[in-house]
């Protein structure tokens, strides 16, 4: 940058000439509206790439989108996927295969889960899920298993789908037992995924950890599907020899959705 | 060649400035066109001439004020002030330089103030400008310093 040192006079005329350049600038954009016809040429100049620039943002919003949608039902198989695998684990880990029934299973008792109530399971006690109903089935009543894990058992029946109840309804009971030969009815509790029963004599031992399975005895479920796992024991104020289990059930309503399940007459 | 990448600096500006607007920024931004001003009579060796300064107002005023007046006027000053200066302008303080800075933000914002009816942040903008314009300032002077004066 350099300036150069003028002498007064010449900038005294410059000062007086840049102002009246300035005055007739000013004056002539006024008088012939410069102004407004400059502002809506640039606003038409800048229409077209921004029309392009806005088409091109929602172009990419749509491509990440969908991406985001892929990711998404990606994310959801693998979860059904290892949900699957650990129920598959824990029927191992119950000396027993996934789909190894001591029972015979028909064929077209197979069906899938559609539907969940998530909204009356979360608020009002009332635990439900939803089947196809594979054969047109009008009437009966049925066990409901994913593989040897209990479900539930059909409540109402209509031409194309079968309402569950779970067995963690409050209305829902099961008659139960460990492999160290302890029996007991248990009762859904209304909390998500729970159900309890009562112990009263003590005779026989159970601990923390321990796997129930169906007896069979209430002629709904047959008997050796896996329920649950004894999560909790509390002891009675009132009665001394009396014992709270709190049975963990296996199966999980939030990842039911689309899951092969079987009917058991 | 800076003749013409001046003009097209100038052309930018301009829309840079339409978008600033178009997005609701412009309030909380520097005056882009002050800072490419800043930028031209630092980086380039020959400072332009008062006409140059005088156009450059007038264009930005067509575009972006209702009445030709708030950058034409104070380009003119500018023009004025830095083509009549005994000292280079880089040679002053940098507290000379940011009061100046901060006297010609002020000045032009109250005349946009008064002669438009920008959206919304307006009044904000007379504080905020002033300020941001000179803390770019700071940051040129700051980088630039060493350079400067091995050059004066």
């Amino acid at each position: 940058m350099s300036t150069n040192i003028l002498p007064f006079q010449k900038k005294l005329r410059l000062a007086l000439l840049s102002f009246i350049i300035s005055g007739a600038l000013i004056y002539a954009s006024q008088n012939y509206n410069l102004n407004e016809k400059a502002q809506r040429f640039l606003v038409k100049f800048l229409n077209v790439p921004q029309q392009f620039i806005s088409q091109v943002l929602t172009e990419y919003r749509e491509f990440e989108n969908q991406k985001i949608a892929e990711l998404e039902e990606e994310i959801l198989n693998l979860k059904n996927q290892i949900y699957e695998n650990e129920l598959e684990i824990k029927s191992l880990e119950n000396s027993r295969s996934f789909n190894d029934f001591n029972f015979v299973i028909n064929k077209n008792a197979e069906t899938y889960i559609n539907s969940f109530d998530q909204m009356n399971f979360t608020c009002c006690n009332k635990h439900r899920i939803y089947i196809n109903n594979p054969n047109n089935l009008t009437d009966g009543m049925f066990a409901v298993s994913q593989g040897n894990f209990a479900i539930g058992k059909t409540k109402t029946i209509s031409a194309d789908e079968m309402e569950v109840r779970l067995l963690s309804d409050p209305s829902e009971y099961i008659s139960i037992k460990t492999t160290n030969g302890f029996f007991c009815i248990a009762k859904g509790t209304g909390k998500g995924r729970l159900i309890s029963c009562l112990n009263e004599s003590k005779a026989v031992s159970y601990s923390y950890g321990d796997t129930f399975f169906t007896t069979g005895f209430d002629g709904i479920y047959p008997p050796g599907l896996i329920v649950g796992r004894l999560e909790n024991i509390s002891s009675s104020q009132i009665n001394i020899f009396q014992q709270n289990l709190e049975i963990e059930l296996f199966f999980d309503p939030y990842q039911s959705i689309n899951k092969k399940v079987i009917l058991h007459e | 060649m800076s003749e013409v990448l001046r003009y097209l600096s100038l052309g930018l500006m301009v829309i840079l400035n339409q978008i600033l607007l178009a997005t609701d920024t412009w309030a909380i931004s520097p005056d882009i066109f002050l800072v490419h001003t800043l930028f031209f009579t630092t980086f380039v060796k020959k400072i332009p001439n008062i006409y140059f300064f005088i156009f450059k107002g007038f264009v930005i005023d067509l575009f972006f004020s209702n009445i030709s007046m708030p950058y034409t006027i104070s380009y003119t000053l500018i023009g004025l002030y830095l083509n009549f200066s005994n000292l280079k302008w880089i040679q002053r303080s940098l507290l000379e330089q940011i009061i100046l800075i901060t006297l010609v933000s002020l000045f032009l914002n109250i005349l946009l103030f008064s002669t438009n009816d920008f959206a919304s942040g307006m009044g904000v903008r007379i504080f905020i400008n002033p300020l941001l314009n000179s803390i770019i300032w700071s940051a040129i002077f700051i980088n630039q310093r060493q350079k400067w004066l091995k050059n004066i």
